[in-house]
């Protein structure tokens, strides 16, 4: 049955610090509500937990989205740089709305739009420079993230908000399905599903036990692909008629288009370090941040 | 590519003359081969010549396990260097706190001479990365920068990272290691890397299509990772390795310093005779004795480097060289092959290293006379399969395209 949120006064009866909720987006299981709270604007989150008594898969899974709210919430409160989302004033609660159960928190309001719109709203080909900015707060984020042992594991267009603040330019979102390597992995069956969006999906995460070995380098192919995507208007490796089977192939075994192909205007050096990023071999991923920072900063 | 001499027994004038010659850039001294005093007056000199001149030591730690029997050839390990080398077994290296000490006790020893940078010992991997000794390798590599960092010294510090040619060929393996080790929390500035065969006569043990691979991606994966890479005892690969993102390669006089291998210090029955001198030809990409040299020099006169060192071999003296001085002539050629093959830019270089190949095959082509085995082209085939093997593995343009 499809998510259906509930009522916008059913919610303010449960977190009476909201004043004012407009409905922004929703999927699966989770709302997203642009709340008036006091004086502030925020985004508050509403998500529905499966009842616990259906059966032992539903149990699982009522458990793993538990956990991965939880772990969301901890990760951003533990994270403090600019180019990743912030949390709000409303922590991370447990209520039950016509009997549903749900959690609801909120995180920062952003202005802006993430790069999925931004891409499928026909814009102008980014600069060079606008590439490096958005690489670089992503790398920032990676940096941060991995500094607490999380991988964030579902970088994409959609979940990077563009700014218009000169120095916020580029934010990332969703912790949803981060990893860590320092807890209990929380994805129930794990060998027969895959949790992050297979369009962007490293190679290693579609491997047996990849879990034991995971790190902040799959990160990076996905920071790349955002930055191609959005570079080119276009995916490095699938195409619009692909099926999941057929896109997970060619990850596993394409070579990614090199970006200058596409865009024979950006430098060599730029495009270099993209189409690196995009090697299906980790050990092939520059992995020391820092330098790819200040080459990024450096070169351009 | 810098090019270092690579030390060992019987040194003589061998060094000073190549220094004065300019046709190489330091030395790794090797400690079974030279007593602590003469060590240290030798550093002293050399760091007088030039400051420039890198100033390497390997320790020599991967023969530890031989050092228990007391017929292995030690030479002056056990007694000059036992500050940071006493024999140990397996079991006693599966203890973290034991790597740590020793990593300290050989960090310290070379802390305290006026050496340029800094090689940390290890143990060598002998069959597979899935070992004991991988576990034990590994663990050397994740504690070499943090307990050199105890010393606040500013040098260079190298990880060792000593295979057995036999546990390279699954790839696999390789692969997943390699993720591994470029990802420490506290990363060393660099690495030497040793890759051991069998036997240092044993030419195909290295001249092995998936042994040069496995080379290659070795240094170009560390070097993606912002390691500098030291090749120990690489000898006519240098240029290969430089291409694939090296830095440094290393050779010596002797055949047991141009291939790295354990049997060096295994108990052997002494005695054989002494090799007969050769002549690196850069376009040959190998070495022919003296003798085919006189014989081929007019007719096939391109067998010649046109370098200073051919002067060693003089036409009148029926091209045989003076033997104490034979590898100045390898010095020289080898760091042509790295000038005129190694620029930094790899698909060039790679293609270069390509062409160099080819060129060697046409030239064997056009030999006339039967040449000896270690003279012959057996090694051309692997050379240019080991380079479309690397670039597969390291997914990079083809350089025959």
């Amino acid at each position: 049955m499809p998510f259906v949120p509930p009522s916008e006064e059913l919610i303010r009866q449960q977190f009476p610090r909201i004043e004012k909720l407009t409905l922004l987006d929703k999927g699966g299981f989770k709302a997203v509500y642009r709340a008036e709270i006091g004086k502030k604007i925020e985004a508050f989150k509403l998500v529905q937990i499966p009842r616990a008594e259906s059966s032992n898969d539903v149990e699982a899974f009522r458990r793993e989205m538990v956990g991965r709210v939880r772990r969301e919430v901890e990760a951003l409160g533990k994270c403090s740089v600019p180019e990743i989302v912030k949390l709000g004033g409303i922590k991370a609660t447990d209520v039950q709305i016509d009997g549903f159960d749900y959690v609801g928190y909120s995180e920062e309001f952003l202005e802006g739009k993430d790069l999925w719109k931004l891409l499928t709203s026909g814009m102008q080909k980014p600069s060079e420079k606008e590439l490096r900015s958005l690489f670089v707060s992503l790398l920032k984020s990676i940096k941060e993230l991995w500094g607490h042992g999380y991988v964030h594991r579902d970088i994409k267009p959609l979940n990077v908000m563009k700014l218009e603040s000169k120095d916020r330019s580029f934010v990332l979102l969703d912790l949803g399905i981060a990893y860590s390597i320092r807890e209990t992995a929380l994805t129930f069956n794990p060998a027969e599903r895959i949790v992050a969006t297979y369009r962007y999906l490293a190679p290693e995460m579609m491997t047996f036990g990849f879990r034991e070995s995971l790190d902040y380098r799959t990160d990076l192919y996905t920071a790349a692909m955002t930055v191609f995507e959005y570079g080119a208007q276009q995916h490095p490796l699938a195409e619009d008629r692909d099926d999941m089977m057929r896109t997970i192939s060619r990850a596993l075994h394409q070579p990614s288009k090199p970006l200058r192909k596409l865009r024979p205007d950006l430098s060599p050096n730029f495009c270099y370090i993209v189409d690196q990023m995009l090697k299906k071999k980790p050990a092939l991923r520059p992995s020391n941040l820092d330098t790819l920072i200040s080459r990024l900063r450096s070169d351009s | 590519m810098k090019l270092f001499a690579q030390h060992g027994a019987s040194e003589g004038e061998k060094i000073t003359e190549a220094i004065n010659r300019g046709v190489i850039d330091g030395v790794i001294y090797s400690p079974r081969d030279v007593a602590l005093p003469n060590l240290t007056a030798k550093l002293k000199a050399l760091a007088s010549t030039s400051r420039k001149l890198s100033r390497l030591f390997d320790p020599q730690y991967y023969a530890i396990f031989l050092t228990s029997n007391s017929d292995a050839r030690t030479g002056y390990l056990l007694e000059d260097y036992a500050e940071y080398l006493q024999p140990r077994r397996r079991g006693q290296l599966e203890r973290e706190k034991q790597v740590q000490e020793d990593l300290k006790a050989a960090l310290k020893f070379q802390v305290d001479l006026d050496f340029s940078g800094i090689i940390a010992p290890n143990i060598l991997i002998p069959r597979s990365f899935d070992s004991v000794e991988a576990v034990i390798s590994k663990n050397f590599i994740r504690q070499t920068a943090a307990q050199f960092s105890k010393f606040k010294d500013k040098r260079p510090v190298y990880a060792t990272l000593a295979i057995a040619r036999d546990a390279l060929n699954d790839k696999q393996e390789l692969i997943e290691f390699l993720n591994e080790v470029t990802l420490l929390d506290e990363p060393p500035s660099g690495f030497y890397v040793l890759i051991a065969a069998r036997s240092s006569e044993a030419r195909s043990d290295i001249y092995n299509a998936d042994i040069i691979a496995a080379w290659m991606l070795i240094n170009h994966t560390l070097k993606l990772n912002g390691f500098d890479v030291i090749n120990g005892y690489s000898d006519i690969l240098t240029p290969f390795l430089g291409a694939a993102g090296g830095g440094a390669g290393g050779l010596g006089w002797w055949t047991n310093l141009r291939s790295f291998s354990l049997d060096r210090f295994a108990p052997s029955p002494s005695g054989g005779r002494l090799p007969i001198q050769r002549y690196l030809s850069t376009r040959l990409m190998n070495r022919i004795t003296y003798y085919e040299l006189d014989a081929l020099r007019k007719l096939v006169p391109k067998v010649l480097n046109g370098l200073t060192s051919d002067s060693l071999y003089d036409a009148a003296k029926g091209s045989e060289p003076p033997r104490n001085i034979e590898v100045i002539q390898s010095w020289e050629a080898v760091g042509d092959l790295n000038s005129s093959l190694v620029s930094g830019e790899q698909l060039q270089d790679l293609k270069k290293c390509r062409s160099a190949v080819e060129e060697a095959v046409e030239t064997y082509e056009n030999i006339p006379i039967q040449l000896d085995t270690k003279s012959n082209k057996d090694h051309l085939l692997p050379l240019l399969e080991g380079m479309t093997l690397f670039e597969k593995l390291a997914e990079i343009q083809s350089s025959s395209e």
